[in-house]
C-alpha cells in the first residue's frame, strides 16, 4: 500500500502515488501544447525528470550515452571510409559505461577469486555505487540506433533533442520496450491528436498491466520469496510449487511493466512493439517461448548478435554455436551473476536441441498428423513450461548453490507435503493465475473481439472489473518491478 | 463529440467501481463484525473484541501460541490466562492485545514472547493488514494502520474493496484454539530432516523503527498501568546465541525482565519443527513458567 500513497518516495514506479499523478499531468500538459516541436521538448524534460527520481546525477550517464551515439551515427554518416572505427569506437564507450557501473565488481570479484585459486593473493577495490536503473535497456537502444545507422537501415537523427527524447521516452525507459529507431524515432515527427479510442484502449493495458502486477506478481512473490530466500528448510514438492510461481511473478512483474508502458505510450497516441504474447500458457517449444517472451530483447539479440555472428553460413553447427553464444550474452546482459548466465545458457542449450531436433520433430508430427491436435498442443505447452521453469530456477535462485539444491530437493525429494504456510496467499495466487490464464485463453482462440459497436461497452466492463481486482486483491507493498535491476 | 465519450468511459468507471465498493461495504461489514468462530478471520477479531478479563495474558508471534497453554496455566495458578499468540504477529499487534487486555480489567502480569527478527521486521505494514477491516471500528488499529502507512492511506481506506483486501480467504480458513493456545502435534526428531538442521542467521539487522517504538510503547503501558512485563525467549533449536544475547541486552538496557529460556528444552522430540515446541513440549514448558511465576 505505501507504494500506491508515498508521495515523499523518490523512485517514481510505475505502482506509486507519483506516478499517478505524474503521468495525468504530462498527459493534460502534452496535448495542450500547440506545436510539434513544444510538445518533444516537454517529453524530453518530463523523460528526464521521470528518470532523475531514481537519482539525478544518473542522468548524466543518459545524456553520455545519447551524446556518443548521436554524434557517432553522425560521423558514420559522414566519414565513410572511417565508418566501422566510428562505429566501433560508439559501441565500446557504450558498453565501457555498462561494465563499468555494471560489471566492476562481478569482473573484481571474479578474478579475485581466480588468483585465489592460482594462490595469489589480490585485493581488488570494490567500486560502491547503485546500479543505474534501466541503464542496459537503454544502451542497447542506443546502440540498435548506431548500428541500423552503420547498416544503411535508417538516417542520423539530425536534431539532437528529437534523438535524445528516442533513448529517454519515459514509458519505456527503465524496463523496455528495447525500441527500434525505425519504429519509435519516427513517431515523434508525427503530431499526435487526442485519440478517444487510442486512450481509453492505452488506459486499458495499463489496468492490465497493473493487475499482472499487483495481483499477480507481487502476490506469486510471497510464497516464491518464502521458499527461495530459505532453500534449506523445504523439500522439493515447495520448491517446485515456487519454481512454477516464479515463473508468473516473473511474467506478471515485467509483462506488468510493458503492457503499461505501451499503454501509457498509446494514451500519448505512441505505439510501441509488443513485448510479451502469451509465453507461459501457449508456447508448443523453447524456440516459441523466446519468440512470444520479451520479444523486444530477443529480437535485439537476433538482429545484432546472432545473424551477424551466423552470417551467410549454412553449417548447424556454427547456427547452434550462434544460438549458444546469443543466450550466454543474454545471461550477462540480464545481470551480473552467475546464476543469470546458467540461466540463460539452459536456455541457449534448450534452443541448439530444438534446433537439431527440428526437421525430425516436424516429419513425426506431419507423419502421425499431429501438428493440429490440441492434446499434442497442450503436451508441448506443459513439457515447455516445464522446461522454462527449470531454467528460471537458476534466474531466481540466490546463489548458484541454491540453486543446484533446488535440482537436487525437485530431483529426490518431490512426493511431499509441501509448505503452506501462506495458504491464503497461495490461495489468492491460485485465483489470480486462473483469472491470468482464462483471459490469455479468450485471447489466444480470440473468444472475444473489440468491434467498433462493443467498443466502448467492453472496455468499460474490463476497467470496472480491473480496477476492482486491483483495489480488491492487489498487493501493494510488493516493491519494485524485477526488470528495473537489469 | 469524441472527448464526452471519454469523458463517459471515465464517470461510468469510477461510477461502477464506487458501486462495487459500495456492494461489498454491505456484505462484508456484518461478515467480518461477527467472522465465523475457528477462522483465521475469527482469530484476528479477537484482537479487537475480547472482551473477558484476564489477569495474564500472553502476547507474541506463533512462539507464543504454541508453548503457552492457557488451560494449564489457569489450573495451577488460579488465574484467568489468555493467549494473545499468532502466527506472524508483529509487535503492533501485541501493542493492540496489551491495550485489550488492560481495558477488560484485571490484568496483572503480561508475557511477552519475542524474538530479535520480529523487531527487524520489515514487513510490518503488511503484517498488519489484517487488521485493516477493523480500521474504522477500534481507534488503536486507526492509529497504527495511519501510522504505519502515512496519511494517504486514510484516503483509501475510504474504499471496502480496500479495506477487505485479500480478507475473504481468512473467513474460510480453519483454525482452533485453546484459549489462544494452539498445540502443534510429534512431528518425530525436526532435525532427522536435512532441511530443518539451519540456525538462525545471527548476522545484527537493524531494528526497524516502528517495531522498536511499539516495544517501547509496550513498556510504557505496562508500566502505567502497574502490570509486570517479563519479556521471554522460549525454547527453539535455532535461535544463535548472538542473537539471544542482543535481545537479552535490548531488554537490560530498557529495564524489562527478561527470561531467557532458549535452552530450557534441547530434547528434538519435543519439537515439531526447529522453532516451535509440539504440544508435550508445551506442557513441559508451560510447566516450567507456572513454577517460575509462582516463585516470582
Amino acid at each position: 500500500m505505501e507504494l500506491f500513497l508515498n508521495l515523499n518516495d523518490k523512485n517514481m514506479l510505475f505502482n506509486s502515488f507519483a506516478f499517478l499523478l505524474f503521468f495525468p499531468i504530462v498527459c493534460i500538459v502534452y496535448y495542450a501544447l500547440p506545436t510539434l516541436k513544444l510538445r518533444n521538448i516537454f517529453l524530453l524534460v518530463a523523460s528526464y525528470y521521470f528518470y532523475m527520481n531514481w537519482e539525478p546525477v544518473y542522468a548524466l550517464l543518459l545524456l553520455a550515452s545519447t551524446g556518443i551515439t548521436y554524434f557517432a551515427a553522425l560521423g558514420v554518416c559522414k566519414y565513410d571510409k572511417h565508418k566501422k572505427l566510428i562505429l566501433t569506437i560508439g559501441i565500446v564507450l557504450n558498453l565501457l559505461i555498462l561494465f563499468f557501473f555494471k560489471y566492476f565488481n562481478f569482473a573484481a570479484e571474479n578474478i579475485a577469486a581466480l588468483m585465489n585459486c592460482f594462490g595469489v593473493s589480490m585485493h581488488v577495490p570494490e567500486f560502491k555505487v547503485l546500479l543505474p536503473v534501466g541503464i542496459s535497456f537503454y544502451i542497447f537502444q542506443a546502440l540498435g540506433y548506431l548500428i541500423d545507422v552503420h547498416r544503411g537501415d535508417i538516417k542520423p537523427e539530425k536534431n539532437f533533442f528529437t534523438y535524445a527524447l528516442f533513448v529517454s521516452f519515459f514509458p519505456q525507459l527503465v524496463a523496455g520496450p528495447i525500441e527500434r529507431s525505425t519504429n519509435l524515432l519516427v513517431q515523434f515527427y508525427e503530431k499526435h491528436k487526442f485519440d478517444v479510442e487510442k486512450a481509453i484502449s492505452g488506459i486499458n493495458l495499463m489496468l492490465w498491466g497493473y493487475f499482472l502486477k499487483l495481483v499477480v506478481a507481487d502476490r506469486c512473490a510471497i510464497y516464491v520469496d518464502s521458499i527461495y530466500n530459505n532453500m534449506g528448510n523445504h523439500n522439493g514438492c515447495s520448491i517446485l510449487l515456487a519454481s512454477i510461481l516464479f515463473c508468473f511473478q516473473l511474467y506478471g512483474d515485467f509483462a506488468g511493466y510493458s503492457y503499461i508502458a505501451i499503454g501509457c505510450s498509446r494514451v500519448l497516441g505512441f505505439k510501441l512493439m509488443d513485448n510479451f504474447r502469451r509465453p507461459y500458457f501457449f508456447s508448443t517449444s523453447v524456440q516459441e517461448f523466446w519468440k512470444r517472451n520479451h520479444i523486444s530483447l530477443t529480437s535485439w539479440f537476433m538482429d545484432y548478435v546472432y545473424y551477424p555472428m551466423v552470417g551467410s553460413s549454412t553449417k548447424l553447427w556454427w547456427w547452434c554455436f550462434s544460438i549458444f553464444i546469443t543466450f550466454f550474452i543474454s545471461g550477462f546482459w540480464h545481470g551480473a551473476a552467475w546464476t543469470y548466465v546458467w540461466s540463460f545458457s539452459i536456455f541457449g542449450f534448450y534452443l541448439v536441441v530444438c534446433t537439431l531436433k527440428d526437421k525430425r520433430q516436424r516429419k513425426f508430427e506431419k507423419k502421425y498428423g499431429l501438428k493440429k491436435k490440441e492434446w499434442w498442443l497442450w503436451l508441448n505447452r506443459i513439457l515447455t513450461f516445464f522446461l522454462v521453469m527449470y531454467a528460471l530456477v537458476y534466474f531466481r535462485a540466490n546463489t548458484l548453490d541454491d540453486a543446484f539444491t533446488a535440482t537436487v530437493q525437485m530431483a529426490t525429494n518431490l512426493i511431499n507435503v509441501p509448505f503452506m504456510g501462506g495458504i491464503t496467499h497461495f490461495g489468492y495466487s491460485m485465483i489470480a493465475l486462473l483469472i491470468l490464464f482464462v483471459v490469455e485463453f479468450c485471447v489466444e482462440y480470440k473468444k472475444v473481439t473489440v468491434t467498433e459497436t462493443n467498443f466502448l461497452r467492453v472496455y468499460i466492463l474490463c476497467s470496472i472489473s480491473l480496477l476492482a481486482m486491483i483495489l480488491g486483491f492487489g498487493v501493494f507493498d510488493g516493491g519494485q518491478f524485477i526488470y528495473f535491476q537489469f | 463529440m469524441k472527448k464526452n465519450k471519454f469523458l463517459v468511459y471515465l464517470l461510468t468507471v469510477i461510477i461502477g467501481v464506487i458501486v462495487i465498493d459500495v456492494i461489498f461495504r454491505i456484505i462484508f461489514t456484518p461478515i467480518f463484525n461477527n467472522p465465523p468462530i475457528n477462522t483465521k478471520a475469527g482469530a484476528t477479531y479477537k484482537f479487537v473484541s475480547y472482551n473477558e478479563s484476564a489477569n495474564i495474558i500472553v502476547l507474541g508471534a506463533s512462539r507464543a501460541s504454541h508453548h503457552y497453554r492457557s488451560e494449564q496455566m489457569e489450573d495451577s495458578l488460579g488465574a484467568e490466562v489468555y493467549n494473545y499468540g499468532w502466527d506472524g504477529r508483529c509487535v503492533l499487534y501485541q501493542y493492540l492485545c496489551l491495550i485489550k487486555g488492560i481495558k477488560n480489567g484485571g490484568l496483572k502480569t503480561a508475557i511477552l514472547d519475542i524474538s530479535e527478527p520480529q523487531l527487524c521486521d520489515e514487513w510490518v505494514e503488511e503484517r498488519i493488514s489484517d487488521l485493516y477491516p477493523y480500521y474504522w471500528k477500534n481507534d488503536t488499529v486507526k492509529m497504527m494502520v495511519d501510522e504505519v502507512n502515512g496519511k494517504y492511506k486514510k484516503l483509501l481506506m475510504l474504499s471496502s474493496l480496500v479495506q477487505y483486501n485479500s480478507q475473504y480467504l481468512n473467513l474460510i480458513a480453519k483454525v482452533s484454539d485453546e484459549k489462544g493456545y494452539i498445540p502443534l502435534p510429534y512431528t518425530g526428531n525436526p532435525l532427522d530432516t536435512l532441511e530443518n538442521q539451519i540456525i538462525e542467521d545471527s548476522q545484527e539487522r537493524e531494528y526497524n523503527s516502528i517495531a522498536l517504538k511499539y516495544f517501547d510503547k509496550i513498556i510504557t503501558l505496562c508500566k502505567v498501568h502497574n502490570v509486570r512485563l517479563i519479556v521471554c525467549l522460549s525454547p527453539s533449536l535455532g535461535v544463535s546465541k548472538e542473537t539471544e544475547k542482543r535481545m537479552q541486552d535490548l531488554c537490560n538496557q530498557k529495564g524489562v525482565e527478561c527470561w531467557n529460556l532458549t535452552d530450557l528444552i534441547n530434547d528434538p522430540i519435543l519439537f515439531s519443527d526447529i522453532n516451535h515446541l509440539n504440544d508435550k513440549g508445551a506442557e513441559l514448558f508451560t510447566n516450567y513458567i507456572i513454577e517460575k511465576l509462582k516463585l516470582n
